[in-house]
């Protein structure tokens, strides 16, 4: 025990050489960068700095790439809050209510919510790392086909949470997402099914392409079908950048919540921080004392979703370091650093090579402090852009939707798919259907499919293997109360106020 | 004011990224003379993600091979379509000598087999091989039930049918691997397709399936964890000396596996090919070359026995459909 | 709450991609066919229950229009001329290259919106200044290229 410590002090100490600081503040601020613009993921960000980490200490090398890692998940909410076109998957959910923020003129207060529960997200998700990483991988032993299955349904029940007007039509969203993602080769027969012969639609529809479409492209035209307003007119634009202590306070249970649950998907192997922005965003709605403030710019929303997104960092790292397991794209890239560098993922990382992935363990630490200060430093000059009038926008946002659609694969067709789930989206929003549900639907479609097919292959049709493990009980249970709660806290809502189900739907809307 | 302040943040943010800038410049169209060699940076195209495997392997020889080409490499990652998207743009560029790729076997056999591709294997001029990577079969350590491949056999046809497989994917490498060692022993089990090698051991591991066939580099990390029962080799492995070969055994008895290899359009001069052959060679044997590459198996042949390989590889894919997947 | 009219536009619509993926599902081998049907038949279900809904609700509160309330304050020809732009703009990008037509798009679109040219100016020069060091230079993207770039 005490030799661990030493370890850590060590790590600490090594983390702290200047030129590992100089790597943590480069590695945050291009981390950002690539975060903000469309279509440039986390993963990509990785993959692109991993060669130049080839020349790098080990250490080093790991901690521009962790630094870009957090960076990233961060830096997608900048552009998701300003101008509503997340920039990487994991910040759908900040969208939703970090938009409506802007709109307010409390940009700044949004992007600084984001980053303080970014920062307290990654920096809880280190404890995790620390002191449970053994322990903790074996949950993701426990996970098999049938587990995926429940996993991906329970996410599902989130849309439950983000659909605000309708459920039904919230529902409706989700089965054409899932419709949707059986484009593409079927993953157990690998037949082609709705490609109509476009070998780019193997792998199915984008899920980045179709958020680039159904977010941003489809808030081009809403901003088009409008009388151009200067914003900075239609709402009083507030340069009040800091959190109140009321503001922490309020925040502080939700950052609480999302860390655990960031902390678990991530270690699970699957989606990651895209999954767990909306469950985390969901919860902070479920959970609120202000419920009526959702939808209408509620920074718990923003909190939730960005302290799981930032969350799930930490807990990815947990498998990926001690069973060579990668939780998601972003670590998978990291682990075959890592073995290019000639270190094996397993317990050797925490034995031989202990001072290597302690001073990588501190350094993770420290870049969220390097995030917290260049997030905070920034925000007041980025949320300068929410004054932009809708007239400069709009041209602006659609070349970077075409720009972010493209650079994906390289590929002209995926700007084509981008336009058409544009005017999906657009149409999608004037209907009041939900653009969220059909994105979640397109990220948790193939997991569970693969999950439910697979599961019943290997029992050979029998359906007890989908109830057969004490994981799966839990999930089913998950998914009960996910389903239920918002019903069950309408029909209570109901009686306490005496009004109907039809006349609360109808004040919603009015 | 305030509008104009913030555009100029934009302008800002983005000579940000213009100090992080590195320059790239378009090829050049290269010049044939006595002694071919590229005019230009050669551009490199992987079918797969930056930080794939491919890639990363890709980078190491694109590095170190700079010296002997004499001009830069710039890796293009082209990815989608199982690998099909990239390699169209492979058969589609111009057959100039300054766009070569990486392919996969015999993950580019089953996309022409699949008819993802518009591609055929007479679109392509190899080059050399680069990595070969042997398929093994594996069960979990603490199974007792398999001490031997023996047993996992007389399991397999005891109890038809019932046992379990987790593949990389339908139809993938490993698939292909856990069919031909199952027709060749008689047996028939369900298969599990995962997707990625990853996920497969991951269900091995976690005792949803009962074995399946990967490559050796990809349990490096859990020796402790599986136990290898048999390779898919002509000889014994030089890293399991006593693991059997199948073929030793009874059992299916060619090399399988999966190889990654250079090639470039078809239409290339014989000129072009000798200079890379030459170049990849030389960087294939450099010491630099070889620390950097200790983490997998590096296997150079030239570009006669690499277009055999090919040949071979697509022949075998293609006589897979009748008779080989079961229903 | 009254009924929409503009909803039967949504049952319509969900109705249409049903039966589209319902027919080229048909064409699949069959264990291919379950999980898409499955989906499918999720869709349609829900549709119809929403379609209920909907009957039940003019039933009770009454039918109106709904396109006053969706379309309320919508600029015809501004979204329109927008659509075309983009549209044109990506039909552009194949002869020109992607810089010229994001250039003429871009001047199109400000001045059509009425920018200052001022504004105008600087928005063009730094979302393609932006574009051509983030993504060409620093990720080496190759973008569209035309006839002229």
């Amino acid at each position: 025990m005490f030799e661990t410590l030493q370890l850590m002090a060590a790590g600490f100490a090594n983390a702290l050489l200047p030129m590992n600081l100089l790597m943590m503040i480069f590695g945050v601020t291009l981390g950002i960068i690539i975060g903000c613009l469309p279509g440039l993921s986390a993963a990509m960000g990785v993959a692109l700095m991993l060669p130049l980490t080839f020349t790098m200490e080990p250490e080093t090398g790991l901690i521009v790439l962790g630094a870009i890692y957090c960076g990233a998940i961060f830096g997608g909410s900048i552009s998701a809050i300003l101008i509503h076109t997340p920039g990487t998957p994991a910040s759908a959910a900040t969208a939703i209510e970090g938009y409506q923020m802007t709109l307010q003129g409390k940009a700044g207060k949004a992007l600084a919510t984001a980053c303080w529960s970014s920062f307290w997200g990654g920096l809880l998700s280190c404890i995790s790392l620390y002191f449970f990483a053994p322990l903790l991988a074996q949950l993701a032993l426990k996970f098999m086909s049938a587990e995926y299955f429940w996993l991906s349904l329970f996410g599902l029940t989130v849309i439950a949470g983000v659909a605000s007007k309708s459920l039904i039509k919230g529902l409706m969203s989700g089965a054409l997402g899932l419709l949707i993602s059986t484009i593409g080769l079927d993953p157990i027969t690998g037949t082609q099914r709705f490609m109509f012969g476009h070998a780019f639609l193997a792998e199915g529809v984008n899920v980045t392409c179709a958020l680039i479409g159904l977010f941003s492209m489809s808030q081009v035209f809403i901003l088009a079908e409008k009388k151009i307003v200067e914003r900075a007119k239609a709402a009083k634009f507030t340069d009040k950048i800091a959190l109140t202590k009321e503001e922490r306070k309020m925040i502080r249970p939700t950052i609480i919540r999302s860390w655990l649950i960031g902390n678990i998907v991530g270690i699970l192997p699957g989606a990651g921080a895209s999954i767990a922005c909306f469950m985390g965003y969901n919860n902070a709605k479920s959970f609120s004392k202000n419920k009526e403030q959702f939808g209408k710019g509620a920074i718990e929303g923003v909190a939730g979703s960005e302290a799981a997104n930032n969350a799930v960092t930490g807990g990815s790292l947990i498998p990926t370091l001690t069973l060579g397991i990668p939780g998601e794209s972003v670590t998978a890239v990291l682990m075959g650093g890592l073995i290019i560098q000639g270190l094996q993922p397993g317990p050797e990382l925490f034995t031989t090579h202990a001072g290597m992935t302690y001073t990588f363990f501190a350094g993770f630490v420290l870049v969220q402090f390097a995030m917290l200060a260049i997030g905070m430093l920034g925000c007041r000059a980025f949320a300068q852009i929410s004054r932009l009038s809708d007239a400069i926008l709009i041209p602006c946002v659609t070349v970077l939707c075409v720009v972010g659609s493209y650079a994906i694969h390289r590929n002209f067709n995926d700007v084509i798919v981008m336009f058409i789930f544009g005017l999906l989206g657009y149409a999608m929003r004037k209907f009041d259907l939900n653009t969220a549900a059909v994105v979640l639907a397109l990220i948790l479609g193939p997991i569970g499919e693969k999950g439910l097919r697979n599961a019943l292959r290997a029992s050979q049709g029998d359906l007890s293997v989908l109830v057969g493990s004490p994981v799966c009980l839990v999930l089913i249970a998950l998914c009960i109360v996910g389903i239920f709660s918002p019903l069950l806290m309408n029909m209570f809502e109901k009686k306490v106020s005496g009004t109907t189900l039809a006349d609360a739907e109808a004040e919603a809307e009015a | 004011m305030k509008k104009k302040i913030a555009l100029l943040l934009i302008v800002s943010m983005m000579f940000m990224l213009c100090a992080c800038g590195g320059g790239n410049k378009d090829a050049n169209q290269g010049g044939q003379g006595e002694a071919w060699k590229p005019d230009g940076p050669v551009t490199m195209i992987v079918s797969y993600k930056a930080g794939n495997g491919t890639d990363l392997t890709a980078r190491i020889l694109a590095q170190h091979a700079e010296k002997y080409i004499g001009q830069t490499i710039v890796i293009e990652n082209v990815d989608g379509g199982s690998g099909s998207i990239g390699w169209s743009k492979l058969a589609e560029a111009e057959a100039d000598g300054m766009t070569i790729g990486f392919i996969n076997l015999p993950n580019f056999n089953s996309s022409i087999v699949k008819g993802l591709g518009t591609y055929t294997i007479d679109d392509f001029t190899a080059i050399c091989n680069h990595v070969t990577e042997t398929s093994i079969v594996v069960v979990r350590a603490d199974d007792s039930r398999f001490e031997t491949l023996e047993d996992l056999v007389a399991y397999g046809k005891a109890n038809d049918g019932k046992l379990v497989a987790s593949t990389n994917g339908a139809q993938a490498s490993n698939h292909i691997g856990a069919q031909a060692f199952a027709n060749s022993a008689g047996f028939t089990y369900i298969d599990l397709p995962q997707g990625n090698t990853a996920d497969e051991l991951l269900s091995l591991r976690g005792g949803e399936s009962d074995f399946c066939v990967v490559k050796v580099a990809d349990i490096s990390g859990m020796q402790s964890e599986v136990r290898v029962l048999a390779s898919f080799s002509a000889e014994r492995l030089a890293e399991y000396p006593d693991v059997p070969t199948l073929g030793e055994l009874g059992y299916y008895d060619q090399w399988l596996g999966s190889s990654r290899l250079v090639a470039a359009p078809a239409g290339v001069s014989a000129e072009v090919v000798a200079f890379y052959e030459n170049a990849f060679k030389q960087a294939m044997e450099d010491a630099a070359y070889l620390e950097d590459a200790s983490s997998f198996a590096t296997d150079y042949q030239s570009a006669e026995d690499t277009a055999k390989l090919m040949a071979a590889q697509q022949a075998f894919t293609e006589g897979l459909s009748d008779g080989f997947w079961y229903e | 709450m009254k009924m929409k009219k503009t909803d039967i536009g949504v049952v319509v619509f969900m109705y249409a991609i049903c039966a589209f993926f319902y027919v080229h599902m048909l064409q699949l081998q069959a264990n291919s066919q379950t999980y898409p049907r499955f989906t499918i038949v999720l869709l349609f279900g829900l549709t119809t229950l929403y379609l209920l809904q909907m009957l039940m609700n003019a039933k009770k509160h009454g039918v109106e229009s709904g396109v006053d309330k969706v379309f309320d304050g919508f600029q015809i020809v501004q979204f329109f001329v927008c659509l075309a732009m983009v549209i044109v703009y990506l039909l552009l990008m194949k002869f020109l290259g992607f810089f010229v037509a994001t250039i003429v798009f871009m001047l199109a679109a400000l001045t059509f919106l009425g920018v200052p040219k001022v504004h105008t100016l600087i928005a063009v020069v730094a979302i393609n200044l932006l574009v051509y060091f983030a993504f060409v230079q620093f990720l080496g993207v190759k973008l569209p290229a035309g006839l002229l770039f």
